[in-house]
Parts: C-alpha cells; structure tokens; sequence
C-alpha cells in the first residue's frame, strides 16, 4: 500500500505507477506535472527516468527520491532500488534493520539496491513544514504535491503485481504462430476439364523412347534427384548450402532469420529472464550502464521491465484481470498518408520498394509512399521479433528518425536493426511518417 | 511453337499494357521438346522438363497446367497465390512420378507475376526460379540477369572456385540442384520489383542461354525491331540459339509493359541536407 501525506503545490511532486515512484522538487506549473508523470510511466527503465532528470546537467538536475520496487512486501520478500539526491531521504526497512538513505550528504547521487524489503518511506526536507507528518492519503498510481510517503505491506488492495509471474501469467504471452498455410491442392477437376482459352504450349509427341534416352544421356543430365521417400538427409550436398547463399545478400538479412521459432522461445523466456534480471542484477545494472547508457539503446531488459510496468500499471489502474490466456500484441502501421498496414508480415516501405531473392516463402509486404523525393525506394523496414517491433533503415539517402514515446527523437543507424515500441513515431522524411500501433 | 499476344491489366493504381512472345523450339538435336511454357496474363512461366520416358514433357506441362487453372483471370494476384500455385505443381509433378523409382520426372520452373498485397495496393513484378531457366531484366540498352541458377556450376561460381566463363563449359552444366518435383517441398527465389513505366522481362530455358551469351542476347534484343520484322522478339532469340547449334529445347518468353499512372516512381531520391534538429542525439557511426 502505497501512501502520502499532501502538501501545498510547489515543492515536492510525487508520481507514482506499478512499483515504480519518484518524488522530485518540481515548480508548480502544469508542464512539469505532465512532464513527471510521462518520465515516470513512460521510461523504459530506473536508467532512463534518472537520464531525464540529469538531463540538463547535474547542476540543474532537482532533488528526488527515486525508487523502484517488487515483490513481496508482505513477507519482508521485496527487493527495492532507490536513488537519493538532495533534500530527500528514504528510510527503508530491509532485513529487519532500517536503512536510511539521504541524499544531502552526496554532490551527485546516492543509490542502493536492497533486498528483504518490508517498508519503505520518503521524508522530505520543506522548510517550516512537520517534517513528520504521516503519510495517511492511499495511492496506487498518479501524482500529488507530497512532504511524505510510505510503502507498506497490506491492504488488499495492493496493487503491486508479485515479482513471481501469477500462474496465468506464466503462460508463454503472444506470439501464437500462426500455422504454415499448406500448399493448395491440386486445382479442381471442373477446372481441368475446361482448360483456359489462354496460351499454354504443350509441345511434342514423344517418338521412340530409345531415342529419348539417347537423347537424355547425350545432353540433358538429370538433378541426382534421391529417391522421392528418402528424407531430407540423402539430399545432395548442394541443397545444404542453400543458406550460405542465402546469407550473402546484403540488406535483407533479418529477412531470412527463421524469426519463428526464435520468436517462440523468446516469447517463452521472456518474462522469467526479466523478473530474475530485475531481482538478481539490479545493483551491476544501475551501475554499469547508468553512464553507457546513451539514450540511443533499448536493452532487451528496458523493453522487458518497460512492459512489466506497462502490466502492472494497467492493473494497477482496475483494467479488466488478465485473460487466462495471453494473446501476442499484434501491431499495424498508422502511416501518415492516411492508411494503415498490419504488421504480421515484414513490412518494407519506400517510394519504390522492391526485395531481392529471398526464400522460404516468407514474403515482405510492400508499401509504397509515392510522390515524394526525399524517401528511398527503399527506405526501411518493419519485422516482428518476439512480441518486438523491428525497424531497420536500409541505408536510405536521407535516413529515418524515430522517436519512442517520451523519448527524443534518434536517428538510425543505416542497416541497424532498432527495437520500438508501440506508439513510436518513425519518421522517413517529407514529412512522411509512420506510427506503431498495438492493435 | 509461337505465340503473341497483348492485353491490359488494370488495378486501381495504374493501368498497364502489356505485349507477349514467346516461342518454343525442340532444337537440332532432341527428338522431344521437354520445356513448356505459359504466357497468360498475369503470369508468364518457362518450365524445362527432365527425366527420361517422356517424363520430363509431362512434369513441365503439369506445371503449366497448374498454373493456368490457378490464374484463369487477367488480374493482378497475390504472392501468397503464386506461392500457393508451385507448391501445387511440385505436388502434381510428384503424382506423376507416382511410387516408381526409376522414372522421376522433375521440371525447372523460372516466372513472372503481376501482384499485389491487397485490392488497391501497388502493383508489382514477382519473379520466382526454381532451377537453371533464368528470367532477365532488359531496359532497353542493358540485358541484366535476375534470377540465380540453382545449379551445381553456379554454386561453385558463388564459392569462387570457377570463373563463370568456367562454368559454361563444366562438366557438371547441366545439374540443377533444385528442381519443381524433386522433393516434397519446394523453395522458390523471390524477388519483388516496382512496376513503372517501360520494362522488359526474358524468360527462357538454359537450351537459350547455353547456346548464346548474355553479350548476343542483348545484341539480337537491341537489333530486333518489332514494327519492321515478320518475326517476334521470341522468335528472332529462338532462331538465334538455334543457328547457334540448338543442341536443347529452347524457350523464349518475352514480356514487354508499359505501366501509366500518375504517381510512379521513376526519379532517384532527392538528396537532402540533414536535418538539422538541435535536439537530435548523436547516432553518427562511430567508425
């Protein structure tokens, strides 16, 4: 249970989702508030909500408490990762002992990660106020003008989503694949009884068959064709290296990525990988990409604990429970001249696209954005990867910008394959842009 | 045998003319003509047949045979349909070899469709090859070959190993490591490519290009004037390959389109300067 005791406007903004809270000194003007909130529950990780509060140098970056949560409260079982600075301290009761971190003692920061959490709360240093003040008002997700706040074990409104998966959310999410269509039987009778009226050359009476196989032996030597029940294994050598080929075209590589069946045991892993990073290697995390992390990559982690609060605020915020069984996000393109492509297929988009040799029967769909010069005729690419959305640029003359929701717009790497998420605006110049939907 | 013909295809994007020949030669040598080929707007096929006891004729008319019922209309269809339709004729070129192991019959299959993602979607070529026939690209000046044999020289050309003047004279031409009934799956080459404007297509049999050099074909494609000659570009092509020993089946299948319509892409991309957002983050490659 997560509460607060309210404050005048002006000093102190809490904005608070899932297990995620920050309290920051923020002027009093609708723009920040907005600002807070978007950081908060649009930032695809602790790393990246800290990146916008630095973000204008550490001079100018205000006091906060920043912390982020999960697991189990109740049996003094959850993990927490906090970030002080400034005229905040957080007191926390982690393994039977109470930690307080405060962050007027450091120029920059204080950070801790701690395990067997049981409490926490914010105290927050206003200047002629009851610095004791309870925390008494409940929360589960949005922002208010705070000097406290706690989180506490019970209620049963909790809605801190377990660290542990629910056994319904163990279910692989997404990505039912859908079946290979099976070849189309032979075309019905009726159609071969009455053959079109069009051209078709079917040449030549045989005449002696000695002849012809004289013939045959003499020019025309057959494909060492295997005896047709043979398995795929007495194929000759030259089958196997079909993929070599395959590979060595440039630009479509991901093209030829059996994404299928990574997609499925990706989609599989996923959640647990995400849930043991979080619990396990939070401290190496926070740590070690804090400074190398650049604004300009999504880690598969970012996208995993961004998706884990997406789920917990939405359950958080009374949405309907979750199905018993997870469907995969499908996604469709908002392209900006008005219509729409769904996104289970590769997408390639350009003023003239085209695709060159490809195989295994997946084929690209082809969206062509007419009537404007500064787009490529191949100017880039849309592959679903897991329950992902894939862009890449195909070294188009004048490059694509995206821009992730509440992130600043990046320009991609020519031929990188860059994950985005729904929402995300990919901007092919001419003012021609496409947005990801889930749809 | 011979065959002309012109029609249009009209999709609600673009209108485009399109004119066909096609002629299909036995040669100076064999007694059977193995290929087959289909000219039926909007798919144009050459199948060259293999196999000993007439099975190879019967595989690449089975293909065709397909084919042709799959796209009776003159429209524009879908990838997914053409996919469909070679995975229909391995089927039925695997029925004719039936459970004899001696008389396999199997057929090259090298094509072209006119396809669309949807109804109102742009309008593209589809080339697809399974095999040694080849499908060119012809703009007028310039013979450029799309399609990449599915064979045993030409994978040893890709690995460096010979030169592709080598691989003309090879003892191992003639093995294609891919074929339309060899197995019970098949893996066709795609490629997708914008229609627009004037664009020309060969499709033809390996009896063609064993015979004459891409250097020749481009020759007798620049020299042949449809408007003043009795014979059709198909023909002058087959003709040629034929004086030049004929020792194959030959098949030519030429497609020429005229595509109108107000907005396809013809002009290179406009450079243009960066753009110079102030807040853009730094992604220039580090190299």
């Amino acid at each position: 249970m997560l509460r607060y005791h309210s404050a005048p406007s002006g000093h102190w903004l809490l904005a608070a989702t899932g297990g995620r809270l920050l309290v920051v000194a923020a002027p009093d003007d609708r723009e920040s508030v907005e600002r807070t909130w978007a950081v908060v529950t649009e930032s695809t990780g602790i790393q990246a909500v800290l990146d916008h509060l630095a973000s204008n140098g550490l001079s100018a970056t205000p006091p906060f408490a920043l912390i982020e949560w999960s697991g189990e409260l109740e049996s003094s079982a959850a993990t927490a990762q906090v970030i002080v600075r400034g005229g905040a301290s957080v007191s926390v009761d982690s393994e039977g002992a109470t930690v307080v971190i405060d962050g007027a003692s450091a120029t920059t920061w204080v950070e801790r990660s701690l395990a067997g959490v049981a409490s926490l709360s914010v105290s927050l240093a206003i200047a002629g106020a009851d610095a004791t003040a309870p925390a008494d008002l409940p929360i589960i997700s949005g922002v208010a003008w705070v000097d406290a706040v706690a989180v506490t074990a019970g209620g049963a409104t909790t809605p801190f989503v377990p660290a542990a998966p629910a056994p319904a959310a163990v279910t692989p999410p997404a990505v039912t694949t859908p079946p290979v269509t099976p070849p189309v039987a032979a075309p019905a009778a009726p159609q071969l009884v009455s053959p079109p009226s069009a051209p078709i050359v079917v040449p030549v009476s045989a005449d002696s068959a000695s002849e012809i196989e004289d013939a045959t032996i003499a020019e025309f030597t057959v494909t060492s064709v295997p005896e047709p029940e043979e398995p795929a294994a007495e194929e000759p050598a030259a089958f196997a290296d079909d993929a070599s080929v395959d590979t060595s075209a440039t630009g479509y590589d991901s093209l030829f990525e059996e994404t299928l069946v990574r997609s499925l045991e990706e989609a599989a892993a996923r959640p647990d990988e995400a849930e043991e990073e979080a619990a396990e290697s939070a401290p190496i995390a926070s740590q070690g990409s804090a400074g190398d992390h650049d604004g300009m990559t999504m880690m598969g982690a970012d996208f995993a604990a961004l998706r884990e609060a997406r789920k917990k605020a939405r359950e958080a915020g009374g949405a309907k429970p979750a199905p018993s069984v997870h469907k995969g996000p499908s996604y469709h393109l908002e392209i900006s001249t008005g219509s729409n492509e769904p996104l289970g297929q590769t997408v390639l988009v350009g003023r003239a696209p085209s695709v060159s040799k490809i195989s295994g029967g997946q084929i690209p769909r082809l969206v062509t954005l007419t009537g404007n010069e500064d787009i490529s005729r191949n100017h880039a690419q849309f592959t679903i990867e897991g329950d992902t959305v894939v862009v890449t640029d195909l070294h188009s003359r004048n490059g694509t910008i995206v821009t992730l929701p509440g992130r600043s717009p990046q320009q991609l790497r020519a031929g990188e394959p860059t994950s985005v998420l729904a929402d995300t605006v990919v901007d092919l110049g001419g003012g021609v842009t496409l947005t990801v939907r889930e749809s | 045998m011979h065959v002309e013909a012109t029609s249009t295809l009209q999709t609600s994007a673009a209108v485009i003319d399109l004119s066909v020949s096609s002629d299909s030669l036995v040669g100076n040598v064999r007694k059977v003509n193995e290929d087959s080929f289909l000219a039926s707007t909007p798919i144009y096929l050459v199948a060259d047949g293999m196999g000993g006891h007439r099975a190879g004729d019967e595989a690449s008319q089975a293909v065709c045979a397909t084919f042709a019922a799959a796209f009776p209309l003159p429209t524009a269809t879908t990838a997914e349909a053409v996919l469909d339709a070679i995975q229909a004729s391995n089927a039925a070129v695997r029925a004719l070899s039936g459970n004899s192991a001696t008389s396999i019959s199997g057929t090259t299959l090298v094509g072209l469709a006119l396809v669309e993602a949807y109804e109102g979607a742009s309008i593209h070529w589809m080339a697809f090859n399974i095999g040694d026939s080849r499908i060119y690209n012809w703009d007028g000046r310039e013979l450029r070959q799309l399609s990449v044999d599915h064979s045993a020289v030409q994978e040893l050309v890709e690995a460096g190993i010979i030169t592709q003047a080598q691989a003309a004279v090879h003892p191992e031409r003639n093995i294609v490591t891919r074929a339309i009934g060899a197995f019970d799956a098949v893996d066709a080459d795609i490629w997708l490519l914008p229609v627009g404007g004037n664009q020309s297509f060969l499709l033809c049999s390996d009896g063609l290009t064993k015979e004459l050099s891409d250097t020749e074909i481009a020759a007798v494609l620049a020299e042949h004037d449809s408007a003043r000659s009795e014979t059709s570009v198909a023909q002058a092509l087959t003709a040629a390959a034929l004086a030049a020993g004929g020792k194959d089946n030959i098949t030519a299948v030429f497609v020429e389109s005229l595509a109108s319509s107000s907005s396809l892409p013809d002009e290179d991309t406009t450079g243009r300067a960066r753009r110079a957002n102030a807040y853009l983050e730094d992604t220039m490659p580090r190299s």
